[in-house]
């Protein structure tokens, strides 16, 4: 096996570990504050891959009308996620994750056909943004101009994620919360606000994700559960609430992935849950994970 | 659940069985070969939502992986009927003991685990045996399934499978029953109550949720079984994720704090697919906005709702005599 | 001797609770144990049942060494308690809530062929009716009254006819007359079942009334223990409550 061969792989896994890492802190950040399963997390995923679609196609081709959708697709997506938090979800915080549950079992189903609905079974696509369809080459090796980009932008969110968490008051407030909300909120800190915050921000990256991922694959339906499904194993192998954790588990993921489409390719998806079973069973509680939830 | 209170359980319910007994018998003289064929389905479906809800009505436990053993179940009846030329009899009772066989080896890493961790994992679990299922193209072909399972001829007929379907599934009723009834059962649910005191009374608490856990399997081992009987053929999405949730589902929509209560879930959910898939290609989000009324407003299921009444209205009558 | 505790020693992380507790109980006593907060009452407590592991030190009960036992297998040793915090089965009505106590304490657990509903019906009403809940047997346990579910609890402790009973604030959140039915029926069980009683308590009315001996625990350690009046005039034991309660 030609080092060019893999080490184009490599990129190609580290792009995609970046998506799933978007994807996934999302998850973290609302499973570890506002406690609760998210299972419609990854229809938000599909639904901005579909609006970045629409956006895409739609909008008249300026130089940057890419970035802008990047940015407008997750906003869209963080402003239907906070109406449904505050209509529904709000309600269902005290309740058992059985209930949880249902409840998004309840809205994937309504999200999905509300998406068949308006953009029908045919998956979509979108070519590479201007500037980023080509590659560089370094030394032999072939390197996508995408996946650096994207592999980039995954980093500078993780880093991001991890300083607002670590050193903003808001940051603070979001990890008193998370540890002991009946202490922060007699310590003058808003909870309520706060989960929602972390419940629009969690679904902002969730729409990022998707919209980062759209040149890269294609908008259809069903992947929306598989994603959700991926997206928590992905938080429990980093464990719960720990950014860093979430970030290596997810470059793992997609690194295994993209080695396992190039050797067995067949199985990869075997591979992949086989790998889960593996380190659940070996780190319960993740990577970096401790016994706190 | 109130088993012994029986100053609280409905008289009546005796009647509302027979009712139903003598309605599913005469069945299949009446209704169309449609409906016989349906009503068999949900027979199978419902040993495996009475067998899950063993775990989760009364064991207090969230598996979310249970699709995998229903699959398995189904697979192995087909491959064994199919590739290896098994008797009919041999296959039907090795099946559902296959999966019992793979839950207890995926029970005995999982039950240790609390809660949401026991559902993650597996889920991991129920996903890798759904991709082995999909990807052995070789042995399952796949995403094209298994079709054309061969049956005896005595159970060929619609109507003879009907009723071959529907002692089986009265014969699991009643073991379930007795299982629930038994002193293991009634120490189950006390330790989903309050597991701590169960310890201190001496009980093993992982030996326990395994045992309870691998019965569920066995039962969901035999729902798949039956359906690959029922439908003759098998498809890899009954061992994914979906399934799993929708046998969740099924139960908290019933009620899973009572014995039927998983029944009446099955049936509204088939009615519902059947029915409102003849009109719309569209009727998952009128499922969805069901689980969210249900969420809302009827956490108890149905069949709970009816049992919390009951209550109330007794106390209520408690009450009102006492200050007489 | 039933219980023997020899210098004692738990700590969490940084925090000794215990720290060094020594003390001997003699069969069929009622003993209170009493204490500023703090002291690490229900933490002696925790560590003589098993629930957490002591760092130093022993528990002997009934002649065995029990220091590391776990909870079950000491509580097979017929010993058992109850919680400061309620401990009982919510859902489950009366019945069935000491009915699943004595099937575990008759190791009938995995039996999954024998038709439970009448189970051990005779000894489940006597329990009951011991208690004084016969008439609520079949009422669901979350709907009893608190001082009820308190019962309730000390039938579930008595299902396995243990020797001796550790008794976490059996008359907590209740109300004077309750509390003398309560302690009253706690001498019962003494009386009658020959059960050894060790009860930690803040009501000191019901301690001085009731108690026929009197252990003080302070800053993880005991502190003073005697009779009754003796631990009423000691002048030290009202100073480390600081005036409060006795």
């Amino acid at each position: 096996m030609r080092f060019s061969i893999l080490a184009t792989q490599l990129l190609a896994g580290l792009s995609r570990g970046s998506v799933l890492f978007l994807l996934s802190s999302g998850l973290s950040l609302i499973f570890g504050v506002n406690k609760v399963i998210n299972f419609m997390h990854g229809s938000l995923y599909v639904l901005a891959m579909y609006i970045s679609f629409t956006l895409a196609t739609k909008m008249i081709t300026l130089a940057s009308s890419f970035w802008l959708n990047l940015i407008l697709a997750p906003i869209c997506v963080a402003a239907i996620a906070t109406l449904i938090e505050v209509a529904l979800f709000r309600r269902v915080y005290a309740k058992e994750h059985l209930m949880q549950l249902v409840l998004a079992f309840g809205l994937v189903y309504i999200l999905g056909d509300i998406m068949k609905f308006i953009w029908g079974p045919i998956p979509k696509t979108v070519g590479m943004p201007e500037g980023f369809s080509g590659s560089f080459r370094m030394g032999g090796i072939i390197l996508p101009s995408y996946h650096l980009l994207v592999i980039t932008v995954g980093t500078a969110t993780a880093v991001g994620l991890w300083a607002a968490i670590q050193r903003t008051s808001f940051g603070r407030r979001t990890r008193a919360s998370a540890a002991d909300p009946n202490m922060a909120r007699a310590l003058g800190v808003n909870v309520s606000a706060i989960k929602s915050a972390v419940f629009a921000l969690g679904s902002f990256l969730a729409g990022f994700a998707g919209g980062l991922n759209l040149p890269l694959s294609s908008a259809s339906l069903g992947v929306d559960v598989e994603a959700t499904v991926l997206a928590f194993i992905i938080v429990i192998i980093g464990g719960a609430g720990s950014i860093a954790g979430t970030f290596v588990a997810a470059l793992i993921v997609g690194i295994v992935d993209s080695f396992g489409i190039l050797f067995v390719p067949r199985f990869t998806i075997v591979v992949i849950y086989f790998l889960m079973v593996i380190i659940l069973l070996v780190r319960p509680y993740g990577i970096f994970g401790r016994a706190t939830q | 659940m109130i088993q012994a209170a029986q100053s609280i359980r409905n008289k009546g319910w005796l009647l509302w069985a027979s009712g139903l007994v003598l309605l599913l018998v005469i069945s299949p003289l009446v209704v169309s070969e449609f409906w016989i064929y349906m009503l068999t389905d949900i027979m199978a479906y419902c040993i495996f939502a009475l067998g899950y809800n063993i775990v989760l009505g009364y064991g207090g436990m969230m598996p979310f992986g249970h699709a995998g053993f229903y699959g398995a179940g189904a697979y192995f009846l087909a491959l064994a009927l199919i590739m290896v030329r098994m008797p009919f009899w041999a296959a039907l009772v090795l099946a559902p003991l296959f999966s019992t066989f793979l839950a207890a080896i995926i029970g005995f890493f999982s039950v240790r685990r609390r809660a949401f961790y026991l559902a993650i994992l597996t889920l991991a679990f129920g996903q890798l045996i759904w991709s082995v299922i999909l990807k052995w193209y070789s042995l399952t072909g796949g995403e094209n399934g298994i079709t054309g399972i061969p049956l005896p001829d005595v159970i060929s007929t619609p109507g003879n499978l009907y009723f071959f379907t529907l002692a089986i599934a009265g014969g699991c009723v009643y073991v379930i029953y007795k299982i629930i009834d038994s002193p293991f059962g009634r120490v189950l649910q006390a330790m989903r109550e309050n597991p701590q005191r169960m310890e201190f009374t001496g009980v093993n608490l992982d030996q326990h949720r395994l045992i309870a856990f691998v019965i569920s399997a066995f039962f969901a081992g035999l729902g798949g079984t039956m359906h690959a009987v029922v439908t003759r053929c098998v498809f890899p999405d009954l061992a994914d994720w979906a399934k799993s949730g929708e046998v969740v589902i099924t139960c908290m929509l019933g009620g899973m704090n009572t014995f039927f209560g998983p029944v009446i879930g099955v049936a509204v959910l088939f009615f519902m697919h059947t029915i409102l898939g003849r009109f719309t290609a569209y009727w998952a989000w009128i499922l969805g906005v069901l689980f969210i009324l249900l969420v809302l407003f009827l956490p108890d299921g149905i069949m709970g709702y009816i049992q919390q009444s009951r209550i109330a209205s007794w106390f209520q009558q408690r009450e009102s005599e006492s200050r007489t | 001797m039933i219980l023997q505790v020899k210098e004692l020693r738990k700590s969490f992380g940084d925090l000794s609770v215990l720290k060094g507790v020594s003390l001997t109980l003699e069969p069929k006593v009622l003993c209170a144990l009493i204490g500023p907060n703090g002291a690490g009452k229900s933490t002696l407590f925790n560590v003589i049942t098993g629930l957490f592991k002591g760092n130093n030190g022993k528990v002997f009960f009934d002649g065995r060494d029990i220091t590391d036992w776990e909870a079950y297998r000491i509580s097979s040793m017929k010993l058992s308690r109850t919680f400061q915090i309620v401990s009982i089965f919510n859902r489950l009505s009366s019945f069935d809530s000491v009915q699943a106590a004595l099937i575990s304490c008759h190791k009938q657990t995995l039996d999954l062929l024998t038709k439970g509903k009448g189970l051990f019906r005779g000894k489940v009403l006597q329990l009951l009716d011991l208690v004084g809940l016969g008439d609520k047997a079949y009422w669901p346990s979350n709907a009893l009254a608190h001082g009820e579910k308190k019962r309730l609890e000390l039938a579930i402790a008595l299902a396995n006819e243990p020797k001796m009973l550790l008794l976490d604030e059996p008359t907590s959140g209740m109300a004077p007359d309750e509390t003398g039915e309560i302690m009253s029926l706690i001498k019962k069980l003494r009386d009658e079942m020959g059960v050894t009683i060790f009860f930690v308590e803040h009501d000191m009315r019901a301690v001085f009334e009731w108690a026929e001996r009197i252990i003080v625990l302070h800053q993880g350690a005991v502190f003073a223990d005697g009779l009754p009046m003796e631990i009423k005039n000691d002048k030290r034991v009202q100073e480390i409550y600081l005036g409060s309660g006795v």
